[in-house]
């Protein structure tokens, strides 16, 4: 009937086709499954390096130079323990952090800790936006046009996309990420000093190390992490079998976040601490640069930065609706008509809207705003984080999964340490803010 | 009416006004329509009673009244043979059968009826919402009026609830239509939707199953026991399983074949080998083929022996002793044919078809073109290797209003 000669069908399904070639590879047969299993982890520990974050590691690098470097450790150490639970959490329950604690607390206990989640996300929300605004402007793009495309941008991809694709998008843009490193190298460090600096603590007694400090290593377990962490595992269908490998997700995620964090140090420090030009603002840490490493690394800065705050402005409005509609059980869905939907559509659209909003009004008093952040998170943090612990040592719940001795030994001991610190931490920031205490 | 919140937490009172302790709970067994209450839990913290119903006078929201005096201590501790509303129901996810969703239980709703106490309803409304934070004020301010309730005798405690203590785990969720129990697992997580699928009928998940996004389907693949996922996988169309396989990660793919029959396996695997959106990869590979050869009374009894599902045989395709397509005949065709006239002589010889690489959307618009329900699919030689049904194009072909699917978070 048809003599014509056509083609052979091209071989298509990647993942069957092409990693079948690396089975036969013996070791990559695991590097293939780890690869489909990674991505929460990863985005979590790449995301936790948000403009709050890049902000409050250029202000330790530029003022106290290398001296703070070795608290990262620790910080990659307890991000790395926290993150586990809650990956544990999502693949033994499949249902999502505010699901779990309504489950299990009750109506009371999970509307106090997600309206501070509410809160404390709103302003964090505000404080990426306000980064992409000043990244922007670095680049000479008026924020009045970056901020409201970039909001366009998120709602474009949350609401057209599922969850690979948007999996995809993200780890795309953490590779971005890299940019830091590459700045850290072109800074020129005295490699010995970082080297010393990284593995020595060091202990200055005035209030201002101190509460950079308690920055560092405050700020970088935030309550949304958790919700986001646990419900992209229980997403992405990872239970139990797949556990092991998104246990090392979660590991590289928190090695991940400490080596940028890493990096940025050591470009402040190495420029501006050097120079004996510490710095406020990330902006003016973008802008500083330009003199003392060059353009190309100023701008490679300024794109991480706004990689970062984009980043966690798509992540923290979808966590938030998804963490509030699965705890009160409202249709939360990305695919559904608006008016099936509407407390969903109504919360991520609004916590975009004023996300936005904020940093275009003029005369809002950004700087308070932003304290926000840590003081609300100072007292959510301990709460979830003792609700967890509850939580993973409930063999009801988790099986024989719950916390061995020694896991609840150190979590225990990151979550006793998170509190003295954070609770510290909002007492200084909220001190120096009023003009008690200068900074 | 009291509402479960509204009666938790008071105190118990004996028949003389003495206090025993503070209702903690109240349980049910669940194989009774509007399930009468059972007992009643009452205690401390640490030690719980539980109090068969005969003892107890009335539950209201002012406190709980026996009929007698008792003394706690002679009562055992409650075991977990029976539904605890407050412990087992309360804050949890259930299947709601005549509005097909998943919701919350917000409280629960209490009928006094001829001295029993009855479970009547489950309240997912923000009021039963405001009403546990003890904000009933705000909803008074309001004005909504009375809490919207669901009946309990449409609900599904399945999810909430684990198999042990249900004899027949789902069953109501499973009087559902496939389709409808699609939409209810398509909103729950991955591993939410595996423990709903693994109770059910293999046919019956494979269809719900089937109802899914693709992406959706095999997070809940992957989240399933293999075994099971196996004989689901077996029930569904090779093509439909194909999607889903190509879909999970190599290594589950293969083990999930490895479980699945050889021969459904070997027609799963030759699909995969097709890229997803080619007539090739959407192509159901089951069809009816008539050799031309054959005589129409032959094929009546061939069809009728295998019976085959109804849309592999909408069109006949005839091929010849190679396998190539010939030609098509319906089944109007078939049976006003006479017993001994060979297919060849009343099959029509202008067929349309698609090659294997063609695209969806080629064969959407060949379908709709010639007004098709199916469509062959022939390799570079002409021979037939299966067809596309105007199901496996639906959504290039329906306005996209329809298609909405609920899906989970980004996905």
């Amino acid at each position: 009937m048809t003599n014509q000669v056509l083609r052979p069908p091209r071989l298509g399904r990647p993942l069957i086709g092409g990693l079948a070639l690396l089975r036969r590879w013996g070791p990559w047969r695991r590097v293939a499954l780890f690869l489909a299993v990674m991505g929460p982890g990863l985005i979590t520990g790449i995301v936790d390096d948000d403009s709050t974050g890049i902000a409050g590691y250029s202000i330790a690098g530029s003022r106290f130079g290398y001296s703070l470097l070795w608290t990262l450790i620790l910080a990659a150490i307890a991000l790395a323990i926290v993150g586990e639970m809650a990956a544990r959490m999502g693949a033994i329950t499949g249902k999502g952090l505010g699901e779990v604690i309504r489950e299990r607390f009750g109506v009371r206990i999970t509307s106090f800790a997600l309206l501070i989640l509410l809160i404390a996300n709103i302003a964090t929300i505000v404080a990426e936006f306000a980064g992409i605004a000043g990244a922007s402007e670095i680049f000479g793009v008026s924020r009045y046009i970056a901020v409201p495309l970039a909001a366009l941008l998120v709602f474009g991809v949350v609401v057209y996309g599922t969850y690979r694709r948007v999996e995809k998008v993200l780890l795309t843009f953490s590779l971005v990420s890299i940019s830091y490193i590459i700045t850290g190298f072109l800074a020129k460090p005295d490699w010995g000093a970082v080297a010393t600096h990284s593995v020595v603590p060091q202990f200055h007694a005035n209030l201002a190390y101190l509460s950079v400090l308690i920055g560092v290593i405050g700020t970088t377990i935030t309550p949304w992490q958790q919700f986001y962490l646990q419900s992209t595992v229980v997403d992405k269908g990872l239970g139990e079998r797949e556990f092991k490998m998104e246990r090392l997700d979660v590991f590289i995620g928190a090695f991940a976040s400490g080596t940028i964090a890493f990096f940025i140090i050591v470009t402040t420090a190495a420029t501006l601490f050097a120079h004996g030009e510490p710095s406020g603002t990330v902006e003016e840490v973008a802008q500083s640069l330009r003199p003392l490493a060059g353009d190309f690394a100023a701008n490679l800065f300024a794109i991480g930065l706004l990689n970062a705050s984009l980043l966690a402005a798509a992540v923290l409005p979808l966590t938030t609706a998804y963490a509030v509609c699965g705890a009160f059980g409202w249709e939360r869905s990305v695919n559904m008509p608006l008016r099936e939907a509407p407390v969903f559509f109504g919360l991520f659209g609004g916590l975009l809207v004023v996300g936005a909003a904020a940093v275009l009004v003029p005369g809002l008093p950004l700087l308070i705003l932003l304290l926000i952040p840590n003081v609300v998170g100072a007292v959510l943090l301990p709460v979830i984080l003792i609700l967890m612990l509850k939580v993973l040592n409930d063999s009801k719940i988790m099986g024989r999964w719950t916390n061995s001795t020694g896991w609840n030994v150190a979590a225990g001991t990151v979550t006793g340490a998170l509190i003295v610190l954070t609770v510290v931490y909002a007492i200084i920031a909220v001190l120096q803010a009023t003009g008690v205490v200068s900074g | 009416m009291p509402f479960l919140s509204q009666v938790l937490g008071r105190p118990t009172l004996d028949a003389d006004g003495t206090r025993v302790g503070i209702l903690r709970d109240l349980l049910i067994l669940t194989d009774i329509p509007y399930p009468p209450m059972a007992a009643i839990v009452v205690g401390d913290r640490a030690h719980l009673h539980a109090i068969p119903w005969l003892h107890v006078a009335s539950v209201t929201p002012r406190g709980t009244a026996l009929r007698s005096r008792v003394r706690l201590e002679a009562f055992p501790a409650p075991g977990d043979d029976m539904i605890w509303l407050g412990r087992d129901l309360l804050d949890k996810q259930i299947v709601d059968t005549h509005g097909v969703k998943l919701v919350r239980v917000n409280d629960l709703s209490l009928t006094p009826i001829n001295g029993d106490l009855r479970l009547a309803g489950v309240d997912n409304s923000v009021a039963g919402l405001l009403r546990r934070l003890g904000l009933e004020w705000l909803e008074r301010l309001f004005g909504r009026g009375r809490p919207r309730l669901i009946d309990w005798e449409q609900v599904d405690i399945g999810p909430a609830v684990d198999e042990i203590r249900l004899k027949v785990p789902f069953q109501r969720l499973r009087r559902m239509p496939p389709a409808d129990i699609g939409v209810v697992i398509s909103q729950m997580s991955p591993g939410e939707a595996a423990d709903v699928l693994e109770a059910l009928d293999d046919e019956i998940a494979a269809d719900a199953l089937a109802e899914l996004t693709e992406e959706h389907q095999a997070a809940v693949v992957n989240a399933m026991e293999p075994e099971e996922a196996a004989d689901v996988l077996e029930q569904m169309a090779p093509h439909e399983a194909a999607d889903i396989l190509g879909d999970v990660h190599e290594e589950r793919a293969s083990e999930l074949m490895r479980l699945m029959e050889p021969h459904t396996a070997q027609e799963v695997r030759s699909l995969l080998i097709y890229e997803d959106d080619t007539a090739g990869g959407l192509m159901n590979s089951r069809l009816f083929a008539v050799a031309e050869m054959e005589t129409a009374g032959r094929v009546l009894e061939d069809l009728r022996r295998t019976a085959p599902p109804e849309d592999e045989i909408y069109y006949l395709y005839v091929v010849d002793s190679g396998g190539r397509l010939r030609g098509v005949l319906s089944l109007r065709d078939l049976v006003v044919a006479q017993p001994d006239a060979l297919i060849a002589d009343c099959a029509r010889q202008d067929v349309a078809f698609v090659r294997l690489e063609d695209s969806k959307e080629e064969v959407a618009r060949k379908l709709i073109h010639y007004n098709l329900l199916a469509i062959p699919v022939v390799d570079e030689h002409g021979h037939l290797k299966g067809m596309v049904t105007v199901d496996d194009v639906l959504d290039l072909v329906t306005p996209r209003a329809w298609q909405n699917r609920p899906r989970r978070m980004t996905g």
